[in-house]
């Protein structure tokens, strides 16, 4: 074990412990709202197998940001699916023996990666040069900051300026496996890793609460012909 | 505004008391995209980003977050009074149209969300604004919100040739905007309803208090539930079977909120007037036969369109009149755009709420319109005061004033 592996591991575990808490502090909080048994939401929208297919869609395609905007949906699609599929490749360093479905995903995984760098920046200019909007979140573009900063380091890190790839995993695994090992001497690592970490303790909320939101939103849609058409 | 003063306080009290766990995880989904911003009428005429629908919900997460964090647990916090000023009057200028929540690309319901923050910040004695706080001791005193008298309430519209029974299974409830602000509105709806040929009832002028929206959408609930109740058993006690009423509001709380204070499913049904009207014309009970050569145009108001999906029965109405041509705003249906009455925002800012109702008439005059056609009181009320002053005008009926015209034979 060296100083240096040991404080990337303390960052790592810092990094997940935050976002650990965070998540089981968001549950509490909304298990401590339900017992209070608030009525504010009026009665709540009926599931039904048509509104909950057409949500699903709605998730998987962000189909109510394509009704409203269809030029900014296309970079916010395209990032959204190439994320996760960057996410997938990733597994790789994180997984012994990786699966082969992950390697046989490895091609499309770069492809994807690619693909994610663009729409971000395609995003960014959408918003402050076509666009022009005049409400812009600070907290999304640092956010967006965040992710183009991880997607430079590892497209660099891909391309250019490689990093031991054998060292990488055997760190990534040994820091998950509590083995903690040399990190691989490469700055750009060293940067991608800390910026991702970063990403990891200031992940959006939105990602876990939005696809509710639009699950209920579906029925309150296809429910709304019945609050004065039942008979 | 009250209880702020110096720079920043301590709260301890939770700012999630008041709300539902489906709207504290919309707070979380809140990507602050922006897209809603396009279809919020507060910003189309203000163009102030710091009310807007995404800052109101960065503010109240801040709120929440400095009170019931883990942060504010651990360490404790305090809360920037200029941030809580900030956020009374964000929550306050809106209008609750909930154009922003039928944009949503996550499709948070802001249309219910808002009165619930207001209602939080009642609790806190920050809300309230304007001549909002005297609502309550209006309607408690008087029955409704605009403390006019009671016997005010039906004497000075209602058609002499029409009769009441004192039981019926349908009943007509006229509301208090109609009844006080929007008077040809309501007349129009009793003199169809005669025309129908249906026996209906109502609550004599004591007996029909104030629905209890304005009350709900300022956040003051209080009285709600004894309202409601005092309602339904006077309905109920008249042998009523539906309920009709055309103020697209009253509607509003009467089919989704009604049943939570009431505490059990209403013994009737509530209808739209333009439903039973699109039914008794569709079934042969009601027929107009007077022909109107003119380009009408209908907008849609949020609390019906939005709120409880009445958006056919209004067009099938209109569409019934021989010789009509209906024209559409580019913004219809459950799209339509706030004519600036809504959310009681218009007793407080009314210069939004003039600029808004402008927009509306502008669009009618520009799409050539002879009339604009209206189905709702405070709209009724607020674009007819629009005009006062403006450049561009326009002949402003409600929906069932222009059916009592046809039928009249005026």
């Amino acid at each position: 074990m060296t100083y240096s592996g040991l404080i990337l591991a303390l960052i790592v575990y810092a990094a997940y412990a935050a976002l650990f808490f965070r998540l089981l502090w968001r549950i509490l909080f909304l298990l401590k709202a339900s017992a209070l048994l608030i009525t504010g939401y009026g009665r709540p929208a009926r599931a039904s197998v048509r509104a909950d297919v057409k949500s699903l869609s709605d998730i998987i395609f962000l189909t109510r940001l394509l009704k409203v905007n269809e030029w900014l949906w296309l970079g916010e699609w395209l990032f959204h699916i190439t994320f996760l599929m960057v996410m997938i490749r990733h597994l790789r360093y994180f997984i012994d023996p990786v699966p082969e479905w992950i390697m046989d995903f490895q091609t499309a995984g770069i492809g994807a990666s690619y693909v994610f760098l663009s729409a971000l920046v395609y995003i960014m200019a959408f918003k402050l040069f076509i666009e022009k909007k005049k409400y812009l979140s600070s907290y999304n573009f640092f956010l967006l900051t965040l992710l183009f900063l991880i997607a430079v380091s590892g497209f660099l890190m891909k391309n250019f300026i490689r990093a031991d790839i054998v060292n990488v995993k055997a760190f990534m695994t040994g820091v998950f496996s509590f083995k903690i090992l040399e990190p691989p001497g490469s700055m750009l690592f060293f940067f991608h890793l800390i910026t991702s970490l970063i990403f990891l303790i200031f992940l959006p909320a939105h990602i876990f609460a939005a696809p509710l939101t639009m699950i209920d939103a579906r029925r309150r849609d296809e429910g709304l012909e019945g609050v004065l058409h039942e008979d | 505004m009250k209880g702020l003063k110096g720079c920043s306080m301590k709260i301890k009290k939770p700012f999630s008391n008041e709300l539902a766990p489906m709207q504290l995880v919309e707070l979380d989904a809140c990507t602050q995209c922006g897209e809603c911003l396009k279809f919020c009428p507060v910003q189309e005429v203000t163009g102030n980003t710091a009310i807007s629908p995404p800052e109101k919900i960065r503010m109240f997460r801040e709120f929440i977050r400095a009170t019931e964090g883990l942060k504010a647990r651990l360490f404790g916090s305090e809360i920037d009074d200029k941030l809580l000023q900030d956020f009374v009057k964000a929550v306050y200028e809106c209008t609750t149209c909930g154009a922003c929540g039928k944009n949503c690309t996550v499709g948070i319901f802001t249309q219910r969300l808002w009165p619930f923050l207001r209602k939080e910040m009642v609790r806190r004695g920050l809300g309230p604004i304007g001549s909002q706080a005297e609502m309550p001791e209006a309607v408690s005193s008087t029955g409704n919100p605009y403390k006019k008298p009671a016997e005010e309430r039906f004497n000075p519209w209602f058609p002499e040739n029409v009769s009441v029974s004192e039981k019926s299974e349908i009943a007509y409830y006229a509301g208090c905007t109609g009844a006080y602000e929007a008077q040809p509105m309501v007349k129009g709806d009793v003199i169809v309803l005669n025309a129908i040929g249906v026996e209906f009832t109502m609550l004599s002028p004591e007996e029909e208090v104030c629905c209890g929206f304005p009350l709900f959408i300022t956040g003051q609930h209080d009285m709600l539930e004894g309202l409601v109740k005092r309602l339904v058993d006077a309905y109920a006690d008249r042998g009523v079977k539906t309920l009709l009423c055309s103020c697209p509001c009253c509607v509003n709380i009467m089919a989704r909120d009604w049943p939570v204070f009431y505490g059990r499913e209403l013994p009737f049904r509530i209808r739209h007037i333009t439903q039973f009207v699109a039914d008794a014309i569709k079934n042969r009970k009601l027929a107009i036969k007077k022909e109107l050569r003119e380009r009408l145009i209908y907008h849609d108001p949020c609390y019906l369109s939005r709120g409880v999906g009445i958006i056919e029965e209004p067009r099938m109405v209109l569409e019934s009149i021989s010789g009509v041509k209906l024209l559409e705003f580019d913004r219809n249906r459950a799209n339509s755009r706030c004519c600036g009455a809504g959310g009681a925002a218009r007793k407080v800012f009314h210069e939004n709420a003039i600029a808004m109702a402008r927009l509306t008439i502008d669009e009618a005059v520009v799409k050539k319109a002879d009339r604009l056609i209206l189905s709702c009181p405070a709209c009724y009320a607020k674009v007819n005061e629009a005009m006062t002053g403006h450049d561009k005008q326009i002949r402003i009926t409600d929906i069932m004033e222009l059916i009592a015209e046809l039928i009249e034979g005026k």
